[in-house]
């Protein structure tokens, strides 16, 4: 089993705290796990992203290059994905297809913000979960910049779909968090994790 | 040839003769060259501070005045061009208790190595640094150095040095030295007494020691050993005299002793340890 | 099972060092080895030792040769610009014996180059930067896991034959976090070398007098009554200078003699399906991360590819590559430079089978499929 995530949004948004969370939870799960991130000049200004490999054998390859799933924090993170815009990671990419994602496997996960983000996705080729994410953060735990871990949470359930049960425990998870961030941070973390559980529930059962 | 004196004999007499590496010698060094008496002030200064050669470490770069560990009974380090001070820095935070004294010379310490002596003088770092200035590259044969007086002739200024100098206290002060002496090769019982200053100050000492050149700079602006010697005598003055001359009466005279000594500011090694206590745990 | 931690690359360096016994760390800021160093600050007061952040990566090499005089494990960390700058002291270490390691995490070069990067530019800088003669062991691991490994390794490589130790990582290695297998660097579980001290009386004492493994044990400075002396010119058994021609030519030939006679003892390589392999990819680092994948992806497409990845790569796996041509029909040296470690592949393979070469020098890493392709273009050349 080869498992690729990214997650990826505007500078800000911690998409890079999340991979790191996300990596860390695949270990406490005991899954071996690679993270990686793009810096400097390759990036487009403005977007900032975090990737993860997981796998339950030691791993080769340690960058992505078929994902399998996609949290995508914000508009500009989205219009980077898709093929046909302006994207860093396949240069070679022309100007049909609109509406594919950029080295993003048929049937990935795409977990969006439902208010943030425009999705014009087929949901015939991606299994597209559409949550208000930053709302929860801004509105249930006052505190916008835990979107990011609040999305780990969605992104928790909504593995579902993709195995029979959740790819990673919510335990690990909340184990994650107490050791990847600062340790007064760390109950409003968890917290806004639960809360990411709770809306991703809801959003399955819509879909 | 008479028989040999044996070494406790001379000891008796020359008690610094302890510090010699004897099987070593004759040095390098030239005829007349100042560099022998700074290393004597040196081995003298230690014999009175009663440190013993197991206390000690010296570490040099590259240069005439550089080979002087060689002949040192202690532990000792020759090392690259200009950059004994950071071997020292490494040695001396790593064994704090071992005295360690540096030989350099003008182009060793302030042409390739000025870097690292700034930056080892602002650290105040407990060095023991004798500066051998004698104007000139000695050990490569006569080049232009940072300290070449102007008009001065070296083998790359076959016209004479047109190139402003470094007046090495000055550096040595403005970068956070704590202990800054000059003494030169003539006066050599003063030398000991600043050398022996230094090694006592807790924090980097600096000894600028004028030193002739005799065979290399001597010859280049036909100076003979004599008139190298006598001129120390005749332009260096007594700090406390210099400082009661009048500003005019100043020019072409350099002051000697003591220049600068500040003993309120901390030392590196013991600020760095302090706090490696508190860190992990006492003791 | 095995007992999992996130780990990030730089910072397994730092903490594998201080497993090994380091306790002093000079160093220089620059990406991609800024964490190290940053590790280093951080954990060694804790543990007693001493970090220092010297004025130039000139200085942090020469305080880590003091350090190591004064009988410190001493390590420092640095990339492409600061690795040039290191070279006249490492070849310092060299000549006077100093145990110590040197880590390089590659970014692109030459010069600035392409500072946040990775880049694989170093292979032949490692052994031959510096002036001279020289054989200085140079180990580069594959994976955050292996880093631990390895950087233990260069430890105990550096004391056992008191000798500088090169560590060489990428800018993917350095910068990534991936899961390690902590139980391994459990006390106890890890082996740890240290130098040799003298077995003579004071009075009989040499420092520069070799045992039987052409090492000789010098003692630490301060050690009462074992004075010594260290210079970085031509010396005899003092340890004091010389030029009598026999004695140079010793010198520099047990320098040598010392780490290569040890060779079997060093190498390391990792091999991937090469047992019926028919095109051998051989690499290191990052690359061989990606050339792994391709082995897989070229055995689905009906291509016998196997890898050899090398870890140990001076003193050089001379025997070992030979062996790997004589029983393939052509080799294919992918990595992030424009041709270096192909030409050790070359000479080690004798003309045995073709070597080809994937190089690049942009900054971006090679993936799987660009070695896939390669490895189907050879395999279509029949040969
Ligand atoms: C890197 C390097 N550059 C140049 C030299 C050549 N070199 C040896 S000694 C020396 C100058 C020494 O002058 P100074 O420090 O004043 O010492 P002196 O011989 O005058 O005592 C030079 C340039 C060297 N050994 N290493
Ligand atoms: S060349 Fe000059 S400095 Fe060197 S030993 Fe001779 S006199 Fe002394
Ligand atoms: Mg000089």
């Amino acid at each position: 089993m080869r498992y690729e995530v990214r997650v990826i949004g505007s500078a800000g948004q911690g998409s890079i705290l999340a991979a790191v969370v996300l990596a860390t939870a695949a270990a406490e799960e005991g899954l071996w796990a690679t993270q990686t991130a793009t810096y400097g000049a390759a990036m487009r200004s403005g977007v900032s992203l975090g990737d993860v490999v997981i796998s339950d054998q030691p791993i080769d390859f340690p960058k992505t290059t078929n994902l399998d799933a996609v949290i995508i924090q914000s508009q500009e993170a989205y219009d980077d994905m898709v093929k046909g815009k302006p994207v860093r990671l396949d240069p070679e990419c022309g100007e049909q297809d609109a509406d594919v994602l950029v080295n993003v496997k048929p049937g990935a996960l795409v977990i969006v913000d439902e208010d943030l983000v425009q999705c014009d996705l087929d949901c015939n080729m991606y299994r597209i979960v559409e949550a208000p994410i930053a709302r929860t953060a801004a509105e249930v735990l006052g505190r916008r910049q835990v979107m990011n871990i609040v999305a780990l949470g969605v992104f928790q359930v909504a593995t579902t779909l993709q195995f029979d049960k959740p790819l990673i425990s919510e335990e690990s998870f909340l184990k994650a968090i107490e050791k990847s961030v600062p340790s007064r941070f760390i109950d409003l973390n968890k917290n806004a994790f639960l809360e990411g559980v709770k809306i991703g529930q809801q959003a399955l059962q819509k879909a | 040839m008479g028989t040999p004196i044996p070494m406790e004999k001379i000891i008796e007499k020359k008690p610094y003769f302890k510090y010699l590496r004897l099987d070593k010698m004759p040095t390098i060094w030239c005829p007349g060259c100042g560099i022998g008496q700074a290393f004597r002030a040196a081995c003298m200064a230690l014999d009175e501070l009663g440190i013993s050669n197991d206390q000690v470490a010296m570490v040099s770069g590259i240069g005439c005045s550089s080979r002087t560990p060689g002949y040192f009974d202690g532990f000792t380090l020759h090392t690259t061009h200009g950059r004994a001070l950071t071997f020292a820095t490494g040695l001396k935070l790593s064994k704090p208790e071992l005295t360690t004294l540096v030989f350099t010379g003008d182009g060793d310490a302030l042409a390739i190595g000025g870097n690292h002596f700034i930056h080892a003088a602002r650290r105040n770092i407990d060095l023991t640094v004798v500066l051998i200035n004698n104007w000139i590259y000695g050990m490569t044969g006569g080049q232009v150095s940072p300290t070449t007086p102007e008009g001065a002739y070296a083998t790359t200024t076959p016209y004479g040095n047109y190139e402003p100098q470094f007046d090495i206290a000055r550096v040595a002060i403005a970068a956070g030295a704590t202990y800054v002496a000059r003494g030169t090769a003539y006066h050599a019982m003063e030398l000991k007494k600043l050398i022996m200053d230094g090694i006592k100050h807790k924090g980097f000492a600096l000894i600028e020691v004028l030193s002739p050149c005799t065979i290399v700079y001597g010859r280049k602006n036909r100076m003979s050993i004599e008139e190298m010697y006598f001129w120390f005598k005749e332009n260096t003055i007594p700090v406390k005299a210099w400082e009661k001359l009048p500003e005019e009466k100043r020019a072409g005279k350099i002051p000697r002793g003591v220049l600068y000594h500040d003993d309120s500011r901390p030392e590196y090694c013991e600020v760095y340890w302090n706090k490696v206590k508190q860190l992990s745990g006492g003791e | 099972m095995a007992k999992l931690e996130l780990k990030y690359g730089n910072h397994a360096c730092a903490e594998a060092a201080i497993l090994a016994g380091c306790r002093f760390y000079a160093g220089y800021p620059i990406t991609p080895s800024s964490e190290i160093a940053e590790k280093m600050a951080e954990l060694l007061p804790k543990k007693r030792g001493v970090f220092i952040q010297m004025e130039d990566e000139i200085a942090a090499m020469g305080a880590v040769v003091g350090a190591s005089f004064a009988g410190l494990k001493s390590m420092t960390a640095t990339s492409g610009p600061g690795f040039s700058l290191k070279q006249e002291n490492l070849g310092y270490a060299f000549m006077v014996e100093a145990p110590c390691v040197v880590v390089n995490v590659q970014r692109g070069g030459p010069s600035t180059g392409l500072p946040t990067q990775p880049g694989q530019q170093e292979i032949m800088q490692s052994l031959w930067g510096t002036h001279g003669d020289k054989l200085i062991p140079v180990f580069y691991p594959g994976n955050v896991q292996e880093i631990m490994e390895e950087t233990i390794r260069a430890f105990n490589w550096a004391e056992r034959l008191r000798t500088p130790v090169v560590l060489l990582l990428d800018e993917v290695l350095g910068h990534m976090r991936e899961t390690v297998d902590v139980e391994q660097f459990e006390e106890g579980k890890f082996e740890v070398w240290n130098r040799k001290m003298p077995d003579v009386p004071p009075e009989e004492y040499l420092p520069y007098r070799p045992g039987e493994d052409d090492v000789p044990a010098i003692a630490p400075y301060g050690t009462p009554g074992y004075r010594g002396h260290a210079t970085g010119l031509h010396h005899d058994y003092t340890g004091f200078p010389t030029t009598n021609p026999e004695m140079c030519q010793e010198l520099i030939e047990r320098l040598i003699r010392k780490v290569q006679r040890k060779q079997p003892e060093m190498e390391k390589n990792e091999f991937y399906k090469m047992d019926d392999a028919e095109i051998a990819i051989i690499t290191f680092g990052t690359t061989a991360r990606a050339a792994k994948t391709a082995v897989d992806l070229a055995r689905e497409k009906g291509i016998k590819a196997g890898l050899m990845r090398v870890v140990t790569v001076w003193p050089s796996p001379e025997k070992t590559i030979e062996d790997v041509a004589k029983g393939v029909e052509a080799i294919l040296v992918p990595e992030l430079n424009m041709g270096q470690y192909v030409l050790e592949v070359e000479r080690c393979s004798r003309g045995a089978c073709p070597v080809y070469r994937l190089n690049r020098a942009n900054g971006k890493i090679i993936y799987p499929n660009e070695i896939l392709e390669k490895v189907e273009e050879i395999a279509r050349g029949g040969k």
